[in-house]
């Protein structure tokens, strides 16, 4: 058999490091041998008939005699006994244990809404939003479910089994779970509009320590430039104090002065230009009709994966102009000079 | 009335010098035909202009995800292109084709002069030209329809697409499926009524009767898309809320209508192509299909199972395990009697004597093709499987496997096979061979690695990817795959223009065909036989070439005696079933949405009883005069006859007008389509209710008007029509009841008056 390693990097449907995976990729082992048999069967009997049978010039017609009819009953139980096999093998697996179905009553450890075209992640136990990106505790089960804010769109997540749908007026809940940390790529489905293709999914499977981490970090409310901070007498300061020592001392060394003095500006521009009407950051706005930005700087793609590096210079590009980089999407080109794009993407890179 | 009588050469109108008079020809020989042969013509040439369009789609698409992160088309305009290529696939391009063929040889074939109805038909063909021109006109305005063949709701609805994208879906479709059901019903018709005489079921040729099912598959499964079609409409454009869940709707009984009748979709488009290998595969390997028998029941057996799966397309959608469990089990059943079929052909060729023409090369890729198909289909019914890649690759690769190694495969192979019957003349074969060639290559090399891009994670509909390990390698495959196979077209268009003028001639009979087409010449004269040969087979041209030989002495079948009941009755049975069809789609709305009455109002609050009790019971009495009518039109009492007719007119006319009066009343409270879920499903069910007792109003007065004029009406034609149009009126009655029980809860008004 092939090693799982090899499956799991080539064919995710195939993996094997989530028991929910596990049981389906047993499944298809199981049918895709079958399958390959039955069809091979047929090919190899197709090609000996017309070999042995083809026309060799003879005179007149042949024997016109039917087949035996028990020979047809016979064919019959054949694909009978197939389906009864497989009809077995899936209605045990679809009761079994690894079905991904979740406990009666289970509280979802994760929510995941999809919309056009990102996914909202909240962590309810937590009191933790995101969006884009889960993270997931390795050999932990986690109970997700799964909502839409507008059209129908389907969470696939191939290393960890089972895809599903989320409907809007519906809930519908799943378990999975995997165990070995690493980053695993996931998209949406079902096609869901003009960015359908870039409405990808981020799964990263932390070790414990690292899962702790990173909720403590997403828990913390985002650090942020003082009120009124631009103006050139207080900045220094106001920064300083918030920030680190190393970033304080870079800060105190004068052109650096000028980076805080952007992150200030960014911080005014997010709140004057209409970004909180869409966006969500942790303390200074709620809305939530667009991907929250409370740790944008802590994530790892742009734009749903559009942009598979969340660097300084990507979220530039987007500030500019993220009709080119995503066109279609719901956000517009609010035409920032560069100056300003440069700022916000400064104030947004603090949101660790 | 079977037609197999000899006729005189006066009967046929000139057609035999077709093909020349320009214009002037194109007119009257051709745009103002019934002739089941040039609406078969029609349809083929149609779909062929059609398969071209959508075939430079689908080559745009895979331009543009040859390469990773590609920019050659805009999101907006690939969504607009696999919209249209799988839309424009199945509805302009397979069942027009189809149809094609069944018109053109099921008469041919059942040695009938013409289908039961040629003006119905004429009639159904121009649907399509109107559907497919209203659908691709959508180009034009750039808002060509952008979500998918499926439509899926709520991404369809004007909150989420505000072009008029859906609109030309929901309408061209429309029209498609009105033609759909009315040529089916001449299929059906035809088969049941106009067989040649000694033609009973168990002789019809394969082709006929696979035509036949496909016909009441048609019939039971285009209404279900048009219901939901309406109902997409009324969304749309009246603020219904079938569909949405912020209204009290559901988006997944969206899924549900779709599929059932999409799911019957996939038989219509895959057994008249069964048919076609049914007859090819004998012909070239010289010897009697396998089992006559059991490919018909089998046929049957795939068709009532083809409506009870449809939630097999529906396994990610949450509907629970024991759902699941169940549509997957009612899956894997289908595969028994195609591996029948598949046995059955493979079969055949046993001991036969093969002769590799192109159609018979056609039908063994076919054989081939299909059964990789077959197999992955039989891998999607089990529902882990199907978690696994449901919306992916492996899909498309799946269903591309289905429709084009068994559709397309069979189709060409039925093309090559029955082209020098249309046009008297052969196809090159040496053309023909190449055409083979390069389509099975060309489209194993499209579509096979389609699969592993599935497994890989590749989501369908995108319209670009990320560069991940091989994705950009088998996609650039599987684009040069598609070229291939576009250009391994080229050949065989090439060969159909070119033979049409410089082919061999065909001669009657070319393959030594053993079916009733191959009894006339080619092309057949317009009205299709001299004589019809004698039947005492499923093969008469074998029996005819071979009298001590005959097939009867092998596996004699039953002489029946032909079905009495008259051509218009029998058309009423099938259109009253395909109407049911329509209202159950219709019902089912009503009940999923109002068993818990919503907020606002609802049956419960909002309906005026007695009032709806007075005109009901007109309605209800005037089944009673229709019978009486029926009874002195047979008595030969034209005075009484008019008076009770004129009496059910007037009590329709009562009932059509109190729902009126029901309406204004309803629409001045506020309540209409847009009020809330209540509105949207109680309007759509007794409003198309409505419409149905208008046109039978209508009818009858059409009737009525023909006596008053002093029209003979006891004809056994007008006799038997006008109880026909009984049936009908007795059927909108029954609907009426159940609504009636249904909606204004008279048992619940009745407690509640104590």
């Amino acid at each position: 058999m092939l090693s799982n390693s090899f499956l799991s990097k080539w064919l995710p449907t195939f993996s094997s490091q989530s028991p929910q995976a596990a049981e389906i990729t047993r499944i298809n082992i199981i049918i895709t041998i079958v399958c390959t048999l039955i069809f091979l069967f047929v090919t190899i009997w197709v090609i000996y008939s017309i070999i042995r049978f083809r026309d060799r010039g003879e005179a007149g017609e042949p024997d016109q005699s039917p087949l035996d009819h028990r020979l047809e009953f016979i064919w019959t139980v054949g694909p009978l006994l197939i389906c009864i096999g497989l009809g077995w093998l899936t209605v045990k697996s679809l009761f079994g244990p690894n079905n991904g179905e979740p406990a009666p009553g289970a509280k979802p450890d994760i929510i995941i809404s999809g919309a056009q075209w990102w996914w909202d992640v909240r962590y309810p136990q937590e009191g933790i939003i995101t969006a884009n990106e889960i993270h997931v505790p390795a050999g932990k089960p986690v109970t997700v479910q799964l909502d839409s804010y507008d059209v129908i769109h389907t969470f696939w997540l191939p290393d960890v089994g089972r895809k599903q749908q989320m409907i809007p007026g519906h809930h519908n809940t799943i378990v999975f779970q995997h165990d070995v940390p690493g980053r695993y790529l996931g998209a949406c489905a079902q096609f869901c509009g003009n960015q359908h293709a870039w409405m990808r999914l981020l799964l990263v499977v932390d070790t414990p320590e690292a899962y702790a981490a990173w909720l403590a970090k997403q828990k913390a409310a985002p650090s942020l430039p003082v009120e009124g901070a631009t103006s050139r007498v207080v900045v220094p300061s106001a920064v300083a104090a918030k920030s680190s020592p190393s970033v304080a001392l870079a800060v105190a060394a004068s052109p650096a002065g000028e980076g805080d003095l952007s992150i200030a500006r960014g911080y005014k521009l997010y709140k004057e230009q209409t970004c909180g009407t869409c966006h969500r950051i942790d303390g200074v706005s709620s809305a939530r009709y667009a991907p929250d930005l409370s740790h944008i700087a802590s994530r790892e793609t742009l734009g749903a994966g559009v942009v598979d590096h969340n660097t300084p210079e990507t979220l530039y590009a987007w500030m500019k102009n993220p009709q080119a980089v995503k066109p279609g999407c719901n956000m517009p080109n609010f035409q920032f000079t560069d100056e300003q794009a440069h700022d916000l993407t400064n104030f947004l890179e603090t949101l660790k | 009335m079977s037609s197999a009588t000899t006729l005189s050469p006066s009967d046929s109108p000139a057609h035999d010098d077709h093909g020349h008079g320009g214009y002037r020809s194109l007119r009257f020989d051709w745009m103002a035909s019934v002739d089941h042969k040039q609406i078969g013509v029609m349809y083929m040439v149609g779909a062929l202009v059609f398969l071209v369009v959508a075939g430079v789609e689908a080559l745009l698409m895979r331009v543009q995800l040859a390469l990773p992160n590609n920019h050659f088309v805009s999101p907006l305009t690939f969504n607009q292109l696999f919209t249209m290529h799988g839309t424009s696939m199945v509805f302009l391009v397979g069942m027009p084709v189809l149809s094609g063929f069944q018109n053109y040889f099921v008469p041919l074939m059942v040695g009938a002069r013409d289908v039961a109805f040629p003006r119905l038909n004429a009639l159904a063909f121009w649907m399509f030209p109107l559907g497919g021109i209203m659908l691709n006109f959508s180009f034009l305005t750039g808002a060509a329809p952008e979500v998918g063949w499926f439509s899926y709701a709520p991404l369809s609805e004007k909150a989420f697409t505000s072009t008029l994208g859906p609109d030309y879906y929901t309408l061209g479709l429309l029209a498609l499926g009105i033609g759909s059901v009315g040529s089916s019903f001449n299929i059906i018709c035809t088969v049941l009524k106009l067989r040649a005489p000694g033609m009973s079921i168990q002789r019809i040729p394969l082709f006929a009767w696979m035509s036949f099912i496909t016909s009441i598959l048609t019939i039971l499964a285009l209404p279900a898309l048009n219901a939901g079609l309406v109902m997409l409409t009324a969304d749309r454009m009246l603020g219904a809320d079938f569909f949405k869940a912020s209204g009290g709707g559901d988006p997944i009984f969206w899924q549900h209508v779709f599929w059932v009748f999409g799911h019957p979709e996939v038989y219509i488009l895959i057994l008249p192509a069964f048919g076609m290998v049914s007859e090819v595969i004998p012909v070239f390997s010289r010897r009697p299909i396998t089992g006559h028998g059991f490919i018909m029941v089998s046929s049957v057996a795939i068709a009532l199972l083809g409506f009870g799966v449809w939630a097999h397309h529906m396994f990610v959608a949450g509907l629970g395990i024991w759902a699941d469990a169940f549509f997957s089990v009612g899956t894997m059943l289908i595969a028994i009697p195609t591996g029948v079929k598949m046995f059955n052909w493979t079969s055949t060729m046993w001991r036969g004597r093969i002769k590799f023409s192109t159609a018979m090369l056609f039908c063994l890729g076919f054989l081939i093709v299909f059964a990789c198909g077959g197999v992955s289909g039989v891998m999607l019914a089990v529902t882990p499987f199907d978690w696994a890649v449901s919306d992916s690759y492996f899909i498309i690769a799946h269903f591309h496997y289905v429709l084009i190694g068994g559709t397309v495969f069979g189709l060409f192979a039925g093309a090559y096979y029955w082209f020098p019957k249309i046009t008297g003349r052969m196809l090159d074969e040496k053309l023909g061979r190449i055409h083979f060639w390069s389509t099975l290559v060309g489209f194993n090399m499209t579509f096979f690695v389609q699969h592993f891009l599935g497994l890989m994670g590749m989501p369908r509909r995108i319209y670009t990817y990320p560069d991940l390990p091989g994705w950009g390698e088998l996609n650039l495959i599987s684009t040069i795959g598609a070229f291939a196979m576009a250009i391994g077209t080229l050949p065989f268009v090439y060969n159909i223009i070119i033979s049409n003028f410089r082919g061999k001639i065909a001669g009657d009979n070319p393959w030594n065909g053993w079916t009733l087409e191959w009894a006339t010449t080619s092309p057949p004269p317009h009205h299709n036989f001299d004589l019809v040969p004698p039947i005492h087979g499923p093969r008469p041209l074998w029996d005819l070439a071979h009298p001590d030989d005959m097939d009867a002495k092998r596996e004699p079948s039953p002489d029946e005696p032909p079905i009495k009941l008259h051509l218009n009755k029998v058309l009423m049975i099938f259109f009253i079933s395909s109407e049911a069809m329509f209202f159950t789609m219709l019902i089912s709305a009503y009940i999923l949405f109002n068993h818990n009455p919503p907020d606002g109002p609802n049956a419960t609050n909002a309906l005026n009883i007695p009032r709806t009790w007075f005109f009901s019971i007109c309605l209800f009495a005037s089944s009673w005069t229709m019978h009486k009518a029926e009874h002195f039109l047979r008595a030969g009492n034209d005075r009484k006859f008019q008076g009770w007719l004129a009496a059910t007119i007037v009590l329709g006319l009562t009932f059509v007008g109190g729902q009126g009066y029901e309406y204004a009343e309803l629409f001045n409270e506020g309540i209409n389509l847009g009020r809330n879920v209540f509105g949207s499903t109680f309007f759509t069910l007794t409003g198309f209710h409505g419409i149905h007792v208008f046109v039978g109003i209508v009818a009858l007065a059409i009737f009525w008007g023909l006596g008053k004029c002093g029209e003979n009406l006891k004809t056994v034609n007008r006799m038997e029509s006008f109880e026909a149009l009984g049936w009908y009126w007795h059927f909108v009655d029954v609907v009426w009841v159940l609504l009636f029980l249904m909606i204004y809860h008279p048992l619940g008004w009745i407690t509640r008056l104590f």
